[in-house]
């Protein structure tokens, strides 16, 4: 590859690659995190020694998100009709991905040095090197089979310790050879990769149809079929609400498999985190389980805003009319729920011995994430319908809910750790608060919800 | 004109979105009977047209009725006189053809059994199939049957034919025309195909960057709208104070060639007799959408 092509593909990986917002935001947000660490160290401390290694873990941190991010865009690019084609694009790829490997494991050793009085070790240096290689690899993997999982990857950090003791106990002749071998074959299969079908690019899938779901009415091959199975509807509504059957099987099957791979993904847990692993549940487990529960309401949610357009004609009655139909609708949907929560809790503590959590603390945590359920229900249609005419400022706001719905969660974990039940009840009378202040604000707003949104 | 006759009443509509106006103070009436081709670049704001007017979005200023009642107040017996076919399907994705005819007949107070049974004969809907399995067209073709099962009073088509072969373009016109028969009823489509629209339409909106080019019978569009060809020698600048509405005017070196909105047969007369050599060409839908939108 000569320099002027190599000088092309670079702008052509820039254009592709790098403005995507997602990475544009996680830039800015480690920018600002940076800059606010070095003003606490320079207020509390009054020097900036570890300002230096600081900045390296949060460029490999940046780095790290690149890695996790990009293989789907560089699959959708080498499956794309309009790139594939491309000369020598495959091989520029495989070069930035060495490189890119190679980058992430001197600034993994850069910290480490730091530590260690700058001592070079090559064992950690090569076993770091093999493990991004592998995070790398799986990533792919997870794209090309099940690209819905993407964001699974993340788990892996809480096994990075367990890995690299395993890996730093072998001989580093070894780790070389096998890390060689992983790149060859990876290589190898890379250049002679034919793609059957084309990825989809999520990061090319505008914000606004990624939090609302709309871009799997494109791309339907991203739903998990098995969630969708041939199921009589229940009812016209519900079905056209929901976008499926709403038979309660199809229900049921849905928030089964939340739980189980909320279970698995314990298990999972246990399994990397060793010992560490009860500590950590102990004061965050409960908050997992909840917050999946959560996420998956808030994205019921969501899907109601998605399909409310089309049952708008397909309702019986008026604006209000339809909302009332709509909350009762939603209330049958989160009994499921309900009644799985102990389930998951007795399954916990079958499978993965999950027995931390009090009769008192379990029905309280029950409470509270029904509770914030019912917060990102009504607070998520109350800004739809609040929102006009913009699609961005919505999934924004999504965004922050689910973001400040995650710290209150956290917050009522550590009260039940330390049982301070009356700071909870503040608690909980402020989310009774936000849901009668959202429910109001939302049949008030509703009468007047524009269901069709133009994006300027 | 019966009252009951009149659908649609829009008046003075006009919808922003931020600072941009998408439609600038529309004034429309569907009444029963007619068959309206609703015509438009891309952009023009058809679709926001449509959907605004079946009650979607609340326009900015103005109103729209449909059947007298303020069409985002419309309840259930409006509704059920409504069939609407969106630009992209909105149909349930794991769900099969049949399936969807079983779940909105459950919906429909009536439902004309006849009607689907012939369609999806002759349209060769795999019924069987789920939907995310469906080619675009035979998606389409099953959006078109269920906005058309229950013989609805008002059918808006968004973009209807963009996704059909000539075949099922054909029959689904057919239909059209079956519906402009019965005089109780109205069909609205938007469209880029101007062939279809000369085919079916007695009605035509224009719709040009939000503002009505035209709206009226498509006849008299046609009539209205023409070419002039005027040989050099005997164009003379007077010429143009005896035609007022020039829309588009090409000059080479031998022809002045002038294009002319709200012709008629008097004007003819008049500038006949003094414009010798001039030939005038009335124009199919096509050429006349052209004229207007370039």
């Amino acid at each position: 590859m000569n320099g002027l092509r190599l000088k092309s593909y670079w702008g052509l990986f820039k254009a592709l690659m790098f403005p995507v917002n997602v990475l544009k935001v996680i830039l800015v947000v480690i920018i600002f995190f940076y800059f606010l660490f070095l003003l606490s160290i320079l207020i509390f401390k009054g020097y900036f020694d570890p300002a230096l290694p600081v900045l390296v873990i949060f460029a490999a941190l940046y780095l790290f998100f690149i890695g996790i991010l990009s293989p789907n865009q560089v699959l959708a690019m080498a499956s794309s009709k309009h790139t594939r084609y491309l000369a020598d694009i495959r091989i520029f790829y495989l070069g930035f991905y060495f490189l890119y490997v190679l980058l992430m494991t001197v600034l993994v050793s850069i910290v480490k040095m730091q530590k260690e009085e700058w001592l070079f070790n090559p064992l950690f240096s090569v076993s770091i090197w093999i493990m991004i290689t592998t995070v790398l690899v799986v990533q792919f993997l997870v794209v090309l089979r099940f690209p819905q999982a993407i964001g699974l990857v993340f788990i892996a950090f809480t096994g990075i310790q367990f890995l690299l003791d395993k890996l730093m106990q072998l001989p580093i002749g070894l780790l070389l050879a096998a890390g060689a071998l992983i790149w060859l074959v990876c290589s190898a299969w890379w250049l002679r990769w034919k793609p059957k079908k084309f990825y989809v690019n999520y990061m090319g899938i505008p914000a606004e149809q990624l939090i609302t779901g709309e871009f799997l009415r494109c791309n339907p091959s991203l739903q998990f079929s098995f969630l969708n199975p041939k199921s009589k509807p229940r009812t016209f509504f519900g079905t056209i609400l929901m976008g499926m059957s709403d038979s309660y099987s199809v229900l049921l099957r849905t928030w089964l498999f939340i739980l189980i791979v909320t279970i698995l993904m314990i298990l999972l847990f246990k399994l990397l985190m060793q010992d560490a692993f009860h500590g950590f549940m102990e004061s965050v487990g409960s908050s997992i389980v909840a917050f999946m529960f959560i996420s998956t309401s808030t994205g019921l949610s969501l899907g109601i805003c998605r399909n409310v357009k089309r049952l708008w004609l397909l309702s019986a009655g008026t604006r209000s009319e339809f909302l009332s139909s709509i909350e009762k609708h939603w209330f049958k949907q989160i009994l499921i729920p309900i009644i799985l929560f102990p389930a998951f809790f007795l399954i916990s503590i079958y499978v993965v011995g999950f027995q931390y959590l009090s009769t008192m603390n379990f029905s309280l945590m029950m409470l509270c994430t029904i509770l914030l359920m019912l917060v990102g229900f009504y607070f998520t249609l109350w800004i739809f319908s609040r929102d006009k005419d913009n699609k961005v400022g919505f999934s924004l706001v999504q965004m922050l809910m689910m973001a400040a719905q995650l710290v209150v969660l956290g917050g009522i974990n550590a009260m039940l750790n330390l049982e301070q039940y009356a700071e909870l009840i503040f608690v909980i009378g402020g989310l009774i608060i936000v849901i009668a202040v959202s429910r109001q604000k939302l049949f008030k707003k509703w009468n007047k919800i524009n269901f069709v949104r133009i994006t300027c | 004109m019966n009252k009951s006759d009149l659908i649609v009443d829009i008046q003075e509509l006009q919808r922003k979105a931020g600072v941009i106006t998408i439609l600038k103070g529309l004034d429309l009436r569907v009444e029963t009977g007619n068959v309206i081709a609703l015509l438009g670049k891309n952009g023009a704001g058809k679709t926001t047209l449509l959907e605004t007017l079946l009650g979607f979005a609340f326009p900015s200023y103005g109103q729209v009725r449909l059947w007298g009642i303020d069409a985002t107040h419309i309840g259930d017996e409006q509704k059920q006189k409504i069939g609407f076919v969106p630009q992209q399907d909105e149909l349930l994705l794991t769900m099969t053809g049949k399936e969807h005819v079983e779940l909105f007949r459950g919906f429909r107070p009536t439902w004309n059994r006849t009607l689907v049974e012939k369609l999806i004969l002759e349209w060769m809907i795999p019924m069987d199939t789920r939907v995310n399995k469906m080619s675009v067209g035979q998606r389409q073709k099953l959006s078109i049957l269920l906005a058309m099962a229950h013989e609805p009073q008002l059918l808006v088509l968004d973009e209807p034919v963009a996704s059909l072969d000539p075949i099922a373009r054909r029959q689904f016109l057919q239909q059209i025309i079956d519906i402009a028969a019965d005089d109780q009823r109205a069909v609205i489509f938007s469209t880029h195909i101007v062939s279809d629209v000369e085919r079916v339409a007695n009605q035509v909106w224009m719709l040009h960057d939000g503002i009505l080019d035209y709206q009226g019978d498509l006849d008299q569009l046609k009539e209205s709208l023409v070419r002039i060809t005027i040989p050099r020698e005997f164009y003379v600048e007077e010429c143009i104070s005896l035609l007022p509405d020039i829309l588009k005017k090409r000059e080479d070196n031998l022809h002045i060639q002038l294009t002319l909105k709200n012709f008629s047969n008097e004007l003819e007369n008049n500038i006949r007799s003094r414009v010798p050599g001039m030939q005038i060409e009335y124009l199919n839908l096509e050429d006349i959408f052209l004229e207007m939108n370039t």
